[in-house]
């Protein structure tokens, strides 16, 4: 039976992280994306949050939260105002790496590295896009060649986000290219294993607190207990990760847009201008209804995936991209809105309207474009 | 957190579907093509089919003929009726959802006896006048004459009222100073005197649809036919407005999945020529938009169902993107058929002449903006304002 309300236990869970970053951790956010640094001490606030491993079992410390609270998580930090660059180093680690290992490891894999990741002790990130190969991953050139006990790694990977401060990462490589996306094979990469480093982080228009760079791999030594699932599975446990891209990665931009509206609203009250606040003018009401409109909508969309994947059903693959499409490009609008409210103050670095703008266009791109997704979406409409 | 339908949610939508395919469809060009009375005596017809199979008393309660069901319910199946013929739905719904659901929630118990069983059954057709959206700028006035009350005025563009049997009129009083009695929900018989329908309106779409003027002078309503306790005049406008949101809204929506699928039919079945990537991406953007109207369709009829108080919010949010949505995507279709949806007569020419209406009726989408963003607005002034 349909039920769009969250239970009082996800409100409350909800409502302390809302008001915990509002306190503790939304000053820190405008200087880390004016400086592109990724915040030690704002990861350690979402550390003893206990935030870092909200899906993973608790054996393992996690806390065992369905997908629909993890989105929740997400929008909740967002909504407050902590910045989507943070919010994706957690996404990449929590979800890309992090469940990955849960998922498909085995149980010495889990033990080892889930605890460390959970605690955000280590920060994992996730290898998968190439310089050559990005929505077309069946394409992807790293090759894993087995060399007795160990395999070794040679490729590059790129726009890898944590990757600059990544403690351990989920790299997918071909053990033959010839098999495309059957060949894929996931391995759990150490920033010591030899062979491996990473480049110098690059310079984005948004997400900028998040660290992003290439990963050099040159004759990387893996060794065999660190192939994670079976060899040619990768690519399965790739698009398994698409669940999660689709709602707890989403979920954030959810509530950056419930941040974006309120924002807009409080200044359309406040600011004045001949001789009444801007409330008054017609045009600026109508651009804060179609940013509630659009808002709701995205909420709607994205925590569909969520409730689907929380009763153990395979992804609905219209509904994942049409979350993903709506929410990249109608997002991308009301981000523009809210920022044409504040007029030139919008277009200040110190107004957040101006960070969320920028933040908001990667929606439209990471983890499959929106181009992707109405490639998806027409292929499901004429197949 | 679910977003399914229930079983019979689903089964009623299926049944739904094929009787208005059996039934319904075939008429729906005579419909489009003849005179307003051939069209809505049409209409008037299809209205008792969907009384016959249960729809009109979706809602209401089963002493009167009802079949109960919640908002959601209803929604499901009206999308379908929507989808074949918009003119029969928006008919239907003036009739049932409108001036049914305001008599089974806020008439009396003589007043429900009176009325929903012939409305239920289709042989009595309500008609809804409600012109402007806030009670201030009503423009029918009631005075406390001898007998009740005396109308006089002129109500603009009153659903069903060329062929309506009885009309349900809001009006806003002349004496603004009787605080919580400023507006007033009143019905009145066709032949009542004092009550002049004027002539129908020839619209560029939803030709089946009768709208037309009614003219009030002198007309005078007894006590017996005040719909609602005194005081909750604007307890009922709300929940006027919600149904009218709502209803709008499914209606779009139906539109807007109609056109998708001429869209979708047509290139499938058009010879020669692999698919453009600018048509296919045209087709996924209508996709993308008929869904989320449907999410927030469902979400707001949730919202009423469970009396949530964003309800009109969420109500009028969803009529705003479902009218835009079907206006586009009807536009689409036209584009994507080129010279043969440019061509008179074509199922997506209907469509887009259809779907100009969505951002008209049912309350401008301009005002609506106003209300969802002064709503919004009024949530973040600083304290102490």
């Amino acid at each position: 039976m349909m039920e769009f309300g969250f239970t009082a236990e996800q409100l409350m869970f909800r409502d302390t992280i809302y008001r915990y970053a509002k306190n503790e951790i939304v000053h820190l956010c405008e200087e880390a994306d004016w400086k592109a640094e990724f915040s030690h001490k704002l990861w350690e606030k979402l550390k003893s949050m206990r935030l870092l491993g909200l899906p993973f079992p608790e054996e393992y410390g996690g806390q065992a939260a369905d997908a629909v609270t993890c989105t929740l998580a997400g929008e909740a930090l967002a909504h407050a105002g902590v910045d989507q660059g943070h919010l994706l180093a957690m996404g990449a680690h929590t979800y890309l790496c992090g469940d990955t290992i849960v998922r498909n490891g085995t149980e010495e894999q889990r033990k080892k590295y889930i605890p460390k990741i959970a605690s955000g002790e280590w920060i994992g990130c996730m290898g998968l896009t190439e310089p050559s190969a990005g929505s077309d991953v069946a394409s992807l050139q790293t090759l894993a060649v087995k060399k007795g006990d160990r395999w070794l790694l040679n490729g590059t990977k790129t726009f890898i986000t944590n990757a600059p401060v990544a403690d351990v990462a989920v790299i997918y490589a071909t053990v033959d290219r010839v098999k495309k996306h059957k060949g894929i094979t996931a391995f759990i990469v150490e920033k010591n294993f030899k062979g491996f480093s990473t480049g110098n982080p690059f310079h984005k228009m948004g997400v900028r607190a998040s660290t992003t760079s290439e990963i050099f791999l040159e004759d990387c030594e893996v060794p065999e207990e660190n192939l994670l699932g079976e060899v040619g599975k990768g690519f399965l446990m790739a698009l398994q990760t698409v669940e999660w891209d689709r709602s707890a990665l989403l979920g954030p931009y959810v509530g950056g847009l419930l941040f974006a509206m309120e924002e807009a609203a409080r200044y359309a009250n406040e600011r004045v201008q001949f001789g009444r606040a801007i409330r008054s003018f017609q045009a600026i009401r109508h651009k804060i209804a179609d940013m509630k409109i659009i808002a709701e909508a995205s909420k709607l969309a994205v925590y569909r995936v969520a409730a689907l994947k929380d009763q153990g059903r395979p992804l609905n693959q219209l509904q994942a991209s049409i979350a993903k499409a709506f929410l990249g490009d109608w997002g991308m609008k009301a981000a523009s809105e809210a920022v044409q409210v504040f007029g030139g103050y919008g277009y200040m670095h110190e107004y957040p309207v101006e960070r969320m703008l920028r933040d908001q266009k990667l929606a439209q791109i990471g983890g499959g474009t929106s181009e992707i997704q109405r490639l998806v979406i027409s292929r499901l409409m004429f197949s | 957190m679910n977003y399914d339908l229930t079983e019979e949610q689903k089964s009623v939508g299926e049944q739904m579907r094929s009787f208005c395919l059996k039934e319904i469809a075939p008429n729906v060009p005579a419909v489009d093509r003849s005179s307003n009375d051939k069209a809505s005596s049409i209409v008037k017809d299809n209205i008792r089919k969907l009384a016959r199979v249960g729809y009109l008393g979706c809602g209401h309660e089963k002493v009167y003929g009802g079949a109960e069901g919640n908002f959601l319910q209803w929604v499901v199946a009206g999308e379908e009726v929507a989808k074949v013929c918009p003119s029969t739905f928006l008919a239907a719904e003036v009739s049932s959802r409108l001036f049914g659901m305001i008599l089974t929630r806020y008439g009396t118990k003589e007043q429900k006896e009176n009325h929903l069983p012939a409305l239920i059954d289709g042989e009595f057709v309500g008609s809804f006048g409600l012109a402007g959206l806030t009670s201030a700028r009503l423009n029918t006035g009631w005075q406390n004459g001898q007998n009740g009350w005396c109308l006089n005025g002129r109500m603009k563009l009153v659903g069903n009222a060329p062929f309506a049997h009885m009309h349900m009129i809001v009006a806003g009083t002349e004496e603004q100073n009787e605080p919580g009695h400023d507006v007033k929900t009143f019905i009145v018989k066709k032949n009542a005197p004092g009550l002049t329908v004027g002539r129908p309106l020839d619209k560029i779409g939803f030709k089946g649809f009768p709208v037309a003027d009614v003219f009030f002078d002198k007309c005078e309503v007894s006590e017996a036919d005040v719909i609602g306790m005194a005081g909750r005049g604007n307890e009922v406008i709300e929940c006027t407005l919600n149904l009218r949101s709502l209803v709008t809204a499914v209606s779009a929506l139906g539109t807007a999945r109609a056109s998708m699928e001429e869209a979708v039919g047509y290139l499938k079945n058009r010879k020669g020529g692999g698919l453009s990537q600018a048509a296919s991406f045209k087709c996924a953007d209508m996709m993308i938009m008929t869904d989320v109207s449907r999410l927030l369709i469902y979400q707001a009829a949730w919202a009423m169902d469970t009396h949530n108080p964003e309800a009109p919010v969420l109500a009028t949010s969803a009529k705003i993107f479902a009218a835009d949505a079907a206006n586009q995507i009807s536009h689409m279709v036209v584009e994507l058929q080129g010279e043969d949806g440019y061509t008179a007569g074509s199922v997506s020419e209907k469509l887009s002449r259809d779907a100009r209406f969505y951002a008209i009726c049912g309350g401008p989408s301009e005002v609506q903006r106003d209300f969802v963003g002064t709503s919004v607005l009024n949530g973040f002034r600083k304290r102490g304002e």
